[in-house]
């Protein structure tokens, strides 16, 4: 590292604490996955990957995990733009409620959704009576995801609304738009990106979660089990040196998608001026 | 207290900051740095204050070479652009900072502390802000705080960035005089950045012009004004009209226009030359007295005085006019002179010039010059 | 992260939507809030307190909880400061220093927060498991990381590694180090400076940072869960202990447990806000 001379102190300092810390906490850590996988050969990692239960579980990770972060930005825009723009009681106690996901442990959140939908539970006993069953099923996944996802859009739309200008939304009016088209012309545009991030984000975590899902997933091979619990059914096997091929395949594959969303963003802001 | 830079040159990357400055400030001074945002004035403070290091050169205080010495050891007070007051401490504990920090057996007693801070509240006149918060404070007052504060550690010397930048236009004259009056009584090594000419005339003692990271000249404000050495200086210095010619058989050519020049010096260079004129440099008189002929165009009461635009006639012959830069020829009347003329727009009147600086076109504004140019 | 609602002036939007529109939005918001947030909450109490108040100390004052609650605690109490002192490190030198890597560094700082707590696990057990690279050394010497305390918060290390620099860098950008330099010039030394200018401007920032690590720190689940073991009245946490006790169809002591869980979330929500309202204040002060 070239260091510059400058007038604030410690510099090295902190620049060590923190390249040490990160190298021994991140750094050696993922590079012993790296090289744990490398002890399989090519092939011995496609066999590995491309087994039916592996299969079925990433297709499983992934269209869950879809389909709470794109339920999650309709409930979170509701949410964030009636809290932002709407008179409501109680308005700042629901506003701090909001983080509760992030605040509550996930074994808890896990097994609260379970005994909820569970086909007997308070809200499960409805869903039987249409013959759905939430629990034990994908879509209990799915519940779980949107429970762990819901904060993402929803914190990261919330100071972009507030600092909308109020004028551009009278100017539209003004112009004779109505509110719908104020809306889909206005007021969406620019909240595009900060959707996109919180869209992310709530997809990338609902990939990687595991506390939750256990309980409610029913973790039935090939129909509801996940990632994470392959993950950890392989390790129990002792099975290391599958586990860590899938370990990397969903780290390689989540850093992926992280990327294309940022690209996604990137081109968004530029295209829409906003930075 | 003096201070002695020596050939100090500083790069970021391709930008060069600083390009191999030299620069001496006698003790009791009041220096101004005054240039364009970009053209090394401030990075030239930050170096001598300690806060920025040189690629090379060095800098000299009080004789001893202080290029790396570490702050402390610089007794130097800073005042920040935008005052970097402790926003989460009182008035009071701003300006005790820097006696607080000091090393125990330097360190007064709390009664000493007291006694100072109250010296120094009572010097920028404002002792009853003392159990303020600095947020509180207007523009003004926080940048008399932060001179205080500067202060309060009895700098040998004290470097201020753009003092008044983030002021108001009143507050600013305000306070110009007044930092002026302060240099008076405390007569501390004092150096000013500026993007002001006007600000720099007023306080400076003596102004260092800066442009691309050279100086461009140093002078008094005088000098500066009536002899810039160099075509940016005089159009960074006031305004200016350029005429583009050459010196041709003891006379000026610019387009149509002829001038004699009486001055045999100015016949000397007989090269391509632009006349840089003041616009109080140029007299108004009756055509018929003067062969240098224009029309007035727009009249600008400036309070003190009038700005006259007049666009230049070609002369008899029906060749060019003169070559000016802008096509329009800028005159300052006094109000006197203005009432006395009773001129109205589309008059037809006759140019008399004064004054003029010499430069040669190929003299790319910012480079200093390489012959001295010879003032008419 | 929310910052506080500016309260919005209400004649303006009653003018924007119809009637019909911003009722049915409030109904549909007020319902998202109480299906997914309040109700799961409600029914936490309702769950631990069905067989009743004994059942509920029981659960709650056995000895196994208490074992799980003293290891979380002292989880959290290893974890979070140094965490801080990182955090701290890392904002302190990217936001106050230009240097070749800042970018890079700033990545790897977020980077446990995109990788599954399940594989925060599993990396641990690569280095220090039975066949990992250390394991063995460490195991024969008579300090086994994985499947003991030291596992349990390497782990939890790493999934909270990001809370507090990541509050703090942006803090720190926008305060500016003018203060600082000031501080510098007038003759302060470094500790004083850190101690006098810049820890009391990023206090409310550091907290936050510092509440949300501990919320994540106490109620990890799944990173601890892989490096463990279960091992119960040993390697419990709090969270683990819930998960055995259901696995166990022991429902009621489950959820009385969690009701601890479920509290120290509602604390922390609390504690967010406040915080939050003087941060918000901080903020405004950094750009004035």
């Amino acid at each position: 590292m070239s260091q510059r001379k400058t007038l604030l102190p410690g510099f090295g300092l902190s620049l060590g604490i923190t390249v040490f810390t990160l190298s021994l906490l991140v750094l050696i850590p993922l590079l012993a996955l790296v090289t744990k996988s490398a002890e399989l050969s090519l092939g011995g990692m496609w066999d590995a990957l491309a087994d039916r239960r592996v299969l079925a579980a990433f297709r499983v990770s992934f269209s869950t995990a879809f389909a709470a972060a794109f339920a999650n930005v309709f409930l979170g825009l509701i949410v964030a733009w009636v809290l932002v723009r709407y008179p409501l009681p109680f308005k700042r106690g629901f506003d701090a409620l909001i983080d509760l996901p992030f605040a509550l442990p996930t074994a808890v959140a896990g097994i609260v959704l379970t005994t909820l939908y569970a086909p007997n539970g308070w809200l499960g006993q409805f869903f039987t009576d249409w013959g759905i069953r939430v629990a034990f099923t994908p879509l209990g996944i799915i519940v779980a995801l949107i429970f762990i996802g819901l904060p993402f859009v929803g914190r990261t739309v919330e100071p972009v609304l507030q600092e909308l200008d109020r004028q551009q939304e009278e100017a539209s009016t003004s112009l004779g738009a109505s509110r719908w088209q104020t809306f889909y012309r206005v007021l969406l545009p620019p909240l595009v990106p900060a959707i996109l991030t919180g869209f992310s984000l709530a997809f990338a975590r609902g990939l990687g979660e595991y506390g939750s899902v256990i309980f409610i997933a029913g973790n039935m091979p090939m129909r509801s089990e996940i990632v994470p619990l392959l993950i950890v059914t392989k390790l129990e096997q002792y099975d290391y040196a599958g586990a860590t091929v899938i370990a990397l395949a969903s780290l390689v594959v989540a850093f992926i998608m992280l990327l294309v969303v940022n690209g996604l963003q990137h081109w968004t802001r530029k295209r829409t001026g906003r930075d | 207290m003096s201070i002695h830079v020596n050939q100090l040159t500083k790069r970021y990357g391709n930008f060069t900051a600083l390009d191999d400055i030299s620069l001496s400030i006698d003790d009791g001074e009041l220096v101004a740095l005054l240039g364009p945002s970009g053209c090394g004035k401030t990075t030239l403070l930050r170096s001598i204050a300690g806060m920025e290091f040189a690629d090379s050169g060095n800098i000299l205080l009080e004789g001893r070479d202080m290029t790396f010495e570490p702050i402390r050891h610089r007794q130097v007070g800073f005042v920040f652009q935008h005052y970097a007051l402790f926003n989460h401490m009182s008035v009071f504990e701003n300006v005790a900072y820097g006696l607080r920090v000091r090393p125990r057996a330097q360190r007064p007693n709390e009664a000493a502390i007291r006694q100072r801070v109250h010296e120094l509240l009572e010097l920028v006149q404002l002792e009853w802000l003392a159990k303020r918060f600095p947020p509180q404070l207007s523009g003004g007052q926080r940048q008399r705080i932060a001179l205080a504060r500067a202060l309060a550690v009895e700098p040998r010397y004290l470097l201020l960035d753009e003092p008044f930048g983030a002021l108001d236009a009143n507050v600013r004259k305000e306070l110009r005089r007044w930092l002026r009056r302060l240099h008076e009584e405390l007569h501390v090594t004092s150096l000013f950045v500026t993007h002001d000419q006007e600000e720099a005339m007023e306080v400076a003692s003596r102004i260092v012009v800066m442009n691309h990271g050279r100086i461009e000249q140093v002078g008094t404000p005088a000098d500066i004004y009536d002899e810039p050495r160099t075509p940016f200086v005089s159009s960074f210095i006031g305004n200016v009209n350029v005429f583009q010619g050459t010196i041709r058989s003891g006379a000026f050519h610019s387009g149509s226009w002829r001038l004699p020049l009486t001055d045999a010096r100015d016949t000397l260079n007989a090269a391509e030359q632009n006349a840089f004129v003041r616009p109080h440099d140029i007299e108004i008189v009756h055509p018929s007295t003067s062969e240098w002929q224009a029309r007035v165009q727009h009249i600008q009461p400036m309070g003190s005085s009038y700005h006259i635009e007049a666009v230049p006639f070609a002369d008899a012959s029906g060749g060019d006019g003169p070559q000016i830069e802008s096509g329009l020829i800028v005159i300052e009347l006094t109000r006197h002179a203005f009432k006395s003329l009773s001129l109205s727009l589309g008059d037809r009147v006759g140019l008399k010039i004064h004054h003029i600086h010499w430069f040669q076109p190929r003299q790319v504004i910012g480079k200093p010059s390489i012959a001295p140019p010879v003032p008419a | 992260m929310s910052r506080i609602l500016q309260p919005q002036t209400a004649s303006r939007e009653q003018k924007a939507e119809t009637p019909f529109v911003r009722y049915l939005l409030s109904l549909l918001a007020l319902a998202i809030i109480g299906l997914f947030l309040i109700l799961p909450l409600v029914a936490v109490l309702f769950e631990a307190f069905r067989e009743g108040w004994q059942a509920y100390l029981t659960a709650v004052t056995d000895r196994y909880t208490r074992h799980a609650i003293l290891l979380t605690l002292f989880t959290a109490l290893i974890c979070v400061p140094l965490n801080t002192l990182f955090g701290i490190a890392a904002a302190w030198c990217i936001a106050r220093f230009q240097f070749p890597g800042r970018s890079l560094l700033t990545t790897l700082i977020d980077l446990p927060f995109s990788v599954s707590p399940v594989i925060a696990g599993l990396v641990f057990i690569l280095i220090f498991g039975a066949q990992g690279w250390f394991g063995g050394w460490f195991a024969a010497n008579g300090f086994p990381v994985i499947f003991a305390l030291p596992g349990i918060v390497l782990a939890t290390m790493f999934v909270t590694l990001p809370f507090v620099a990541r509050e703090l860098i942006p803090l720190m950008q926008a305060q500016g180090a003018e203060q600082e330099e000031a501080a510098i010039m007038l003759g302060a030394g470094p500790w004083r400076m850190f101690w006098t200018i810049t820890l009391p401007r990023i206090k409310w920032g550091l907290l936050y940072g510092v509440i949300l690590c501990n919320a994540r720190a106490m109620g990890e689940f799944g990173a601890v869960s892989v490096v463990s073991g279960h091992i119960r009245g040993s390697t419990n946490t709090l969270p683990l202990h819930v998960e055995i006790l259901y696995n166990e169809y022991q429902f009621s002591a489950a959820f009385a447990v969690a009701t601890l869980l479920a509290g120290l979330a509602i604390v922390t929500l609390i504690a967010k806000s406040i915080v939050e309202w003087r941060q918000q204040r901080q903020w405004e002060n950094a750009s004035s």
